[in-house]
């Protein structure tokens, strides 16, 4: 009797040893799970990386519903959309709102199809490649301040490069900088310049990650040159093209840093004038800080208007 | 197997140990962020709070009663003179500082930028973030009055050393807001200047001295149009500041200067703005350089010194590139004269230190002030960066025989109307709209009538 409750017992206390150790088995698995082994390494900068990105981006939404303004603290009671309707209704936010659209599209656009281009020209095998890559890639390596200045130099109506180059063809002399028609037009320019090289080396990469076997084949059933990349390789490119597009737009996004070196001022002439500087003016220059968040949201909420159409297509493709 | 355990649980245990590490500092990062939250939202009551405390402060200060402590923090003052002569000059605060004050930390910082740009938005961004440094260059003033209620009463520092009797008299108005000094002044530039190339105006037969008006002075620019292939006026419209500018001189020169302040008081006449800007049109595209709208103000001064071009309008910040340009001397290469029209004015600029309230070195940053208003540092940085002391105790034989003719036109001229484009006339809020209604419609295509009414505006 004893013996069979001892059993009982000790049968029961078996069992609530395998338990145990069925959990501290379970939790040292889980110790050793790649999970809990990798976690530091990827939780930190993770949690950094998100506190400044996307805790920023929640901050400067929540800022934006305030009516933070001047130097004492916001007031976070009130929240509205005022800020938003403010800047809406205010003619110069819909001015900068239209250059920066057409900064941002024209940019993106040209860039894209000249890098297309130039990547095609050198993966036909032409002579001194690596020198040709090299050069047309260096200007990305050239700081924004620096090109600024040097194309506020070659735009010189007097002396400057340019002008002296269409100069050749009998045109011109164009104030590029002074005409408010060209100005757009001629930061434009300066950044393609900039980066187009950028997009040639996107584009060629995946140029290079194809097989030759395409193009023989494509020759073998006798199409031509141009119809072999309009048909055959530029379609396999748009992973490249995803990716070449998002850094773009990031970039004409920047463009802030390339206006504030070439005009010395925050405030840029009125055509070149973007969301950016104007945001820059709100917030540093009068301190209202809630009307600057609220066309910083308005700022990415268009880039990611622009790009969002284009990253569906893709996504629909199975490209992304 | 054991050993491997053994490593394994070491090794598990420092991971333990790394999260740990890592949770708790993000813990703590956030706690910070959060307490620094709730330190800011008590600050601001704090903050009002701690004016009372101060406007105490200066009461015991009065009876010399109780002294504060040196706190060991270091004595950090912002300003924005990087280039050429405005960081020799302020190399001058730094090393009188050191002189004075050896054992007393100090991080004297130069923040870039044109025309106080960064700095302005750098202090700003402090100031919001209450973290202000002990003290900030800026213009007093209208400019003055977005930190209202941010900076210290320094009327104690001003009564002890005796400033009312020996500080200009037009600074002392200026530096004062709220009935109380909240700004040391440290010097002041002249802005209705017009500079000359004497060797051009020579071979042009133009004698400056006859320039004294608007139509004399058209009349000589189109003599050395005529007679030479020099550019008469070198002139630069890269930014909205100094077509604002051209226009107050203009505006002063051909108004007078109870329009331009009747303009700034919202009772002036919108007919003088748009004769103004008319003549600022004509001034901007009439015998000048073609290639303006890509030459930074240094850029457009050049062709003076490289004798291109007969004359150059700018405050007399540009006169220190001729003291800098070899071989090129006040009156034997180079001259001034007023702007046209001005002849009997002084355009008023001043720079000044502010003091915020919460700094964390009270009690230097308050010797930093006593230097600042000190005769011997004036005139040490006023020579090198090219303006004008404020210490009317001063001799002149000590100052640039250039910077003494200044002086002598401070002392003794009556017309002192402010300057608009560098921020004594008007809020930040006005300049701001100011430069724009330039930038919307005067910057070419030039639109007189409207950047009248766009003016107007601004301060009515």
């Amino acid at each position: 009797m004893a013996s069979s409750e001892d059993t009982v017992t000790g049968s029961r206390s078996i069992a609530a040893g395998e338990t145990r150790g069925d959990w501290r088995d379970r939790a040292r698995r889980f110790s050793k799970s790649d999970f809990v082994r990798s976690f530091p390494y990827w939780f930190i900068p993770f949690s950094i990386m998100g506190l400044g990105v996307y805790g920023g981006i929640g901050w400067n939404t929540l800022i934006s519903l305030t009516d933070y303004e001047g130097f004492q603290p916001p007031d976070f009671t009130d929240l509205d959309f005022s800020m938003y309707v403010q800047a809406l209704q205010d003619p110069s936010v819909i001015l900068v709102t239209k250059n920066t659209f057409v900064l941002m599209v024209a940019f993106t656009t040209i860039t894209m199809i000249l890098g297309l281009f130039l990547a095609i020209v050198l993966d036909r095998g032409i002579r001194y490649r690596e020198k040709i890559q090299t050069i047309y890639l260096l200007p990305m390596a050239l700081s924004f301040v620096v090109t600024a200045q040097f194309w506020l130099w070659m735009y010189n109506i007097n002396n400057g490069l340019v002008n002296a180059v269409i100069g050749l063809f009998g045109l011109g002399p164009y104030n590029w900088i002074g005409n408010p028609d060209l100005v757009l037009g001629a930061v434009v320019f300066a950044l393609i310049w900039q980066f187009s090289g950028y997009a040639m080396v996107v584009f060629l990469a995946g140029l290079q990650s194809l097989p030759d076997d395409q193009f023989e084949a494509a020759r073998i059933d006798g199409a031509s040159t141009f119809k072999t990349y309009w048909r055959v390789i530029i379609p396999q490119l748009k992973s490249s093209s995803v990716s070449a597009a998002v850094i773009l737009v990031i970039f004409a996004l920047k463009a802030f840093t390339f206006l504030y070196s070439m005009f010395g001022q925050y405030r840029v002439p009125r055509a070149t004038d973007i969301l950016a500087t104007l945001m820059v003016r709100e917030a540093f220059q009068l301190q209202n800080w809630a009307f600057s968040a609220a066309i910083a949201t308005i700022l990415l909420v268009m880039s990611l208007a622009v790009i969002a159409p284009y990253l569906y297509y893709q996504y629909k493709q199975g490209s992304l | 197997m054991p050993e491997n355990g053994d490593s394994d649980g070491d090794s598990f245990v420092t991971r333990r140990k790394m999260i740990g590490t890592g949770v708790a500092g993000i813990g703590a990062m956030v706690a910070g962020c959060s307490g620094d939250g709730g330190d800011g939202g008590s600050g601001g009551d704090g903050g009002d709070g701690g004016s009372g405390g101060d406007g105490g402060d200066g009461g015991d200060g009065g009876d010399g009663g109780s002294t504060p402590t040196v706190t060991d923090n270091p004595m950090e003052a912002l300003h924005g003179w990087t280039g050429g002569d405005g960081a020799a000059a302020a190399e001058q605060i730094v090393s009188m500082w050191e002189e004075r004050h050896p054992d007393w930390e100090h991080q004297i910082e130069p923040i870039g930028g044109d025309a106080n740009e960064n700095l302005n938005a750098t202090v700003a961004r402090r100031l919001a973030n209450r973290n202000p440094p002990d003290a900030f260059a800026g213009w007093p003033g209208l400019n003055m009055t977005q930190y209202g209620g941010m900076l210290s009463d320094l009327s104690a520092t001003f009564e002890e050393n005796d400033w009312e009797d020996v500080m200009h008299p037009k600074a002392l108005e200026a530096c004062q807001m709220n009935d109380a000094y909240r700004a040391v002044p440290l010097g002041s530039h002249r802005l209705n200047n017009l500079f000359y190339n004497v060797s051009v105006l020579e071979e042009a037969g133009v004698n400056p001295d006859d320039v004294t008006d608007w139509d004399s002075f058209v009349e000589a620019r189109q003599t050395i149009a005529d007679e030479t292939d020099y550019t008469p006026v070198t002139t630069t419209t890269v930014a909205p500041w100094a077509v604002l500018q051209y226009f107050a001189q203009i505006m002063l020169g051909t108004e007078g200067q109870d329009a331009y302040e009747a303009w700034l008081n919202g009772e002036g006449d919108e007919q003088a703005l748009v004769n103004a800007l008319d003549k600022t049109q004509d001034f901007v595209e009439t015998g000048t350089n073609e290639d303006r709208s890509t030459l930074s103000f240094p850029e457009a001064n050049d062709m003076i010194i490289n004798g291109e071009a007969g004359f150059f309008t700018m405050g007399n910040w540009a006169a220190g590139m001729y003291r800098n340009a070899e071989g090129f001397e006040f009156e034997e290469d180079w001259g001034w004269i007023p702007f046209p029209g001005t002849g009997d004015m002084y355009v008023w600029h001043l720079d000044s230190f502010m003091f915020p309230q919460d700094g964390n070195a009270p009690v230097k940053s308050e010797a930093f002030a006593e230097l600042i208003g000190d005769a011997e540092l004036q005139i040490a940085f006023n020579n090198l960066k090219g303006s004008i002391p404020l210490r009317t105790d001063i001799d002149g034989g000590e100052l640039h025989p250039f910077l003494n003719l200044n002086v002598e036109d401070l002392n003794n001229l009556e017309q002192f109307p402010p300057t608009l484009a560098h921020g004594l006339a008007c809020t930040p809020e006005q300049l701001d709209a100011c430069k724009g209604a330039i930038a919307d419609n005067f910057m070419g295509p030039y639109n007189s009538q409207d950047a009248a009414s766009a003016l107007m505006a601004v301060f009515e």
